[in-house]
């Protein structure tokens, strides 16, 4: 933010600040808890900024190991917690699983070579990869996987964090910051550069009351919705569906009046995840019924692929929620506008995403660049 | 009555510690550098605590660290009422379904603390704290290390932040060194930051809850500690003492070994910490003790610890030191005394109502005979000890007796003339029956009235300049009527601007 340090130059600063802010297109990322909102930043500074030197690289391997212990831990404090329990196959892993327990939740002070030795053979026993398999039963980082199959990597002295590293490693956003960065401006659209800042908020509910400080302003809200989370509960309150939550939310901020004059894209992420999950054999239905009757009439989407089914269901959801009727009662007064008149439901993009794939967001994020170019000439964006 | 010593003792000593606490002795602290070594270091420094908050709140995460302060504190409180009311208190503040200043802990968390809400113990908030802890830790503390506000300090060029009493990590009563070390002006801080309409970036409600929390917690923390279970442990291994061991580190001078201390030579003692800093105190009664100073106490509540422990009441006293030319102020933590000789003075207070109306306190050295005492201030007031009847509850005095004998007493003198006037037996307590009408009427705000009673005494003693110079007197102001006035008009103010509170800061008053 431009802040002045001085007292006379506050005024000048204020109005610098006031100019650029109408200048740029402000983009807020919104979600619920751990759909990947910090990840598509992470992307941002990648495209468009300088993406992440050797040194920001090293500051990130304090976390990874962390990430490496939450995970570990997670999945073998909760291995006899889960219903039914799973049992450790290898007798000899059991010594392993102890002394991670031991260790307990914090991360321990030192990363040593014995500790490195346990967690190998704790994760490769056929108990705690079972554990492992079943973790939507219970709280997991999605990163834990690719972490624990890079231990070897990750204990070396000289390790340095590669970009997937960075871009999986987990940590909890508490705050609302903001990344600053150009864009080419298409030829088409008249070519220079376009500003963009984007927002990055925090998820979980307690988080979310936050988010209005932010909506001012904004021409477009990139909307994640992790798609893999139809199986999963939430961290913040385990009775609740992850995947219902975020149809939830999406609602309700399809129908805030603070965000009416934003745009809505809608990003159905993690379908790396979604496209694993469903060919394990994960059932949808499970936790949404009305799946079972689903038959997508997409063009795009190939019937004999069950995940497209599952792919297209959810933006079928999506378009539901958006296509539902608006009226002034929703959103409040709006002026020149009959109390009880419908509004036009507003337009919503929707893309299938993997937040951690470079070049898929890449992709995505042209065109999302391109639907606000298209808008702003339009006019409808302001 | 031992409060209402320290109030006596207040300014002067206040004064006194200000000097002794100037910008020398920040050295201490490694200052804005240190902060980047850990997230705990930078915890550890109410300067880089505050400042973290200020880099919070621009990201909109300050309840984080509200959170994590309040749990600290509320793991020092006592078993009791209080704390239930205080788990109860963070729990809907920050933890509840809706809370207005919710954190991010996942539903572990929140469920660890429900579950033992009605029964809170000290480590209630333990899980959810520590989630906070490392959210803020991984999260926001590597940003807070490259933002403007940390560059800002480095280069020197620190904006101090404004006290926040939301941050404290103890009552603030407590630390006032610790806030004298960040801040010039502490004293005037002190008081501002207590005013909820002196501080902008949170909503007055919440202010006062804050405010009024700690100033109950003061009562409670002084009156309920659990002396024999803590005289001569060594507090100080877990997360939270050390804060506190870094906060005054000036005097903290430990012995090396940390088992045999040797007071008397300094060259054998280092500060290196202040864990195990002890101090010998001398007593009236001319025993002498070695005694393990706890990093989160006040001097009175070391002096109090000590004295319970050997049976013996001073309803006050006045700690002077080997090092300090003035008498201690009893509210400082009680890390100033490390490595001092103490000498702990017991005081006699007592009340009188002379037969002007007037009601002055004196306070005298307890080696007195009550008439040396009595003569050059009833003389100081046109009286001779000669023409007075000096009384306790209707019952005559003898006038040669130690000083010690009406400690904490209130003694009524009266005219022998005007006894001879009127001779029925309730003549001797009009004051009293005025007083009385005057209580019913103040009813309602008694103990903000008693409040205000204390802070006015040390206004007068400026005046005082009586002829036994260790005997300090104070008159309160005895004309009735206007008073009723005055004290009503304190009461309605009272009463409008801390309607919530029960118990008033004082400075509210003035």
């Amino acid at each position: 933010m431009v802040c002045g340090s001085s007292n006379k130059n506050v005024d000048e600063d204020d109005k610098l600040y006031t100019k650029k802010f109408f200048q740029t297109t402000k983009l807020l990322l919104l979600g619920t808890g751990e759909s990947g909102k910090t990840t598509i930043i992470k992307q941002m500074k990648i495209l468009h900024i300088n993406g992440f030197s050797n040194q920001e690289r090293k500051e990130k391997i304090p976390f990874i190991k962390q990430n490496i212990h939450e995970s570990i831990y997670d999945i073998v404090y909760n291995m006899n917690k889960i219903n039914p329990p799973v049992e450790i196959y290898n007798e000899d892993a059991r010594e392993s699983v102890e002394y991670i327990l031991n260790v307990g939740a914090e991360d321990p002070a030192e990363y040593t070579d014995e500790y490195y030795e346990h967690i190998k053979i704790a994760w490769a026993d056929k108990g705690v990869q079972e554990a492992y398999e079943r973790s939507n039963e219970y709280q997991l980082i999605d990163s834990a996987a690719h972490f624990l199959n890079r231990i070897d990597e990750i204990r070396k002295s000289d390790y340095i964090p590669s970009t997937q590293d960075i871009l999986y490693c987990r940590i909890m956003t508490v705050s609302i910051s903001k990344i600053e960065f150009e864009v080419p401006v298409p030829k088409k659209y008249g070519g220079g550069m376009a500003e963009f800042w984007m927002y990055d908020v925090g998820g979980q509910r307690g988080q979310r009351k936050k988010w209005i400080q932010v909506f001012d302003g904004i021409q477009a809200i990139l909307f994640l919705i992790a798609a893999s989370d139809f199986d999963q509960t939430l961290r913040e309150d385990e009775s609740k569906n992850r995947l219902k939550e975020a149809f939830t939310l999406f609602g309700d901020i399809y129908r805030s009046r603070f965000v009416r004059d934003a745009g809505l894209i809608v990003f159905l992420n993690k379908q790396d995840l979604l496209k694993k999950k469903i060919e394990q054999g994960r059932k949808i239905e499970k936790y949404f019924p009305e799946y079972s009757n689903y038959r997508s009439s997409d063009k795009e989407s190939n019937p004999n692929s069950e995940y497209d089914r599952a792919r297209f269901y959810m933006k079928q959801k999506v378009l539901d929620i958006a296509s539902t009727p608006l009226t002034i009662e929703h959103i409040g007064f709006v002026p020149g506008k009959n109390l009880h008149e419908e509004l036009p439901p507003r337009d919503v993009y929707i893309h299938f995403t993997i937040a951690t794939d470079t070049n898929n967001i890449k992709r995505v994020f042209d065109s999302v660049h391109e639907i606000i170019l298209q808008n702003v000439i339009e006019g409808t964006l302001y | 009555m031992a409060g209402y010593a320290c109030i006596l003792l207040h300014q002067s000593a206040a004064a006194a510690c200000c000097d002794q606490n100037g910008v020398a002795k920040c050295s201490n602290t490694e200052g804005p550098a240190g902060w980047a070594t850990s997230f705990e270091k930078l915890l550890e420094d109410p300067l880089g605590l505050h400042t973290f908050a200020e880099f919070l709140k621009k990201e909109f995460s300050a309840e984080n660290i509200y959170f994590w302060t309040a749990c600290e504190r509320y793991r020092r409180l006592p078993l009791g009422n209080e704390r239930t009311a205080e788990a109860q208190r963070i729990y809907q503040q920050h933890l509840s379904l809706g809370a207005p200043e919710a954190v991010n802990v996942d539903a572990q968390g929140r469920q660890c603390t429900e579950q033992s809400l009605q029964n809170p113990d000290s480590n209630l908030f333990d899980l959810a704290q520590k989630q906070i802890f490392n959210l803020m830790k991984f999260d926001s503390y590597p940003r807070f290390l490259k933002s403007d506000i940390y560059k800002q300090c480095l280069s020197g060029d620190i904006e101090k932040p404004a006290l926040d009493a939301g941050l404290m990590l103890q009552m603030p009563t407590t630390t006032p060194s610790k806030l004298k070390k960040s801040l010039s002006n502490a004293e005037d801080r002190r008081r501002k930051s207590l005013l909820p309409w002196h501080r902008k970036n949170r909503s007055k409600s919440k202010d006062r809850g804050e405010v009024d929390y700690i100033q109950r917690r003061n009562d409670i923390i002084a009156s309920n500690e659990n002396i024999e279970d803590q005289i001569g442990k060594n507090v100080g291994s877990d997360m939270h003492s050390s804060h506190s061991s870094l906060t005054s580190l000036d005097l903290a001078i430990t012995s090396q070994d940390g088992t045999k201390p040797r007071l008397n030579n300094q060259d054998e003692l280092t500060a290196n910490g202040g864990r195990t800093s002890l101090c010998r105190v001398l007593l009236s009664n001319g025993s002498t003790t070695v005694v393990q100073i706890k990093e989160s106490e006040s001097i009175q509540q070391l002096v109090t610890r000590l004295l319970d422990k050997r049976g013996i009441t001073y309803s006050s006293f006045e700690v002077f030191t080997n090092k300090h030319p003035k008498p201690m102020d009893v509210n400082e933590p009680s890390i100033k005394l490390a490595g001092c000789e103490v000498t702990v003075e017991q005081r006699v207070v007592f009340k009188l109502d002379l037969p002007n109306r007037k009601i002055i306190s004196v306070k005298s050295k307890y080696t007195k005979i009550i008439v040396d005492v009595l003569r050059p201030i009833l003389h100081k007031y046109q009286y001779n000890l000669d023409q007075v009847v000096v009384t306790n509850a209707n019952v005559p005095i003898n006038l040669h007796l130690p000083v010690t004998s009406i400690d904490g007493a209130r003694l009524n003198v009266q005219l022998c003339e005007d006894i001879k006037e009127d001779r029925s037996n309730t003549v001797i307590r009009v004051n009293n029956v005025k007083a009385n009408k005057l209580d019913e009427i103040t009813n309602k705000v008694d103990s903000g009235v008693h409040e205000r009673k204390k802070k006015v005494i040390p206004r007068f003693k400026g005046n005082s300049n009586n002829d036994s110079a260790e005997d300090v007197q104070s008159e309160q102001s005895q004309i009735k009527k206007p008073l009723i006035a005055k004290w009503k008009a304190g009461a309605n103010k009272l009463h409008v601007t801390c309607s919530e509170s029960d118990a008033l800061p004082e400075e509210n008053l003035f």
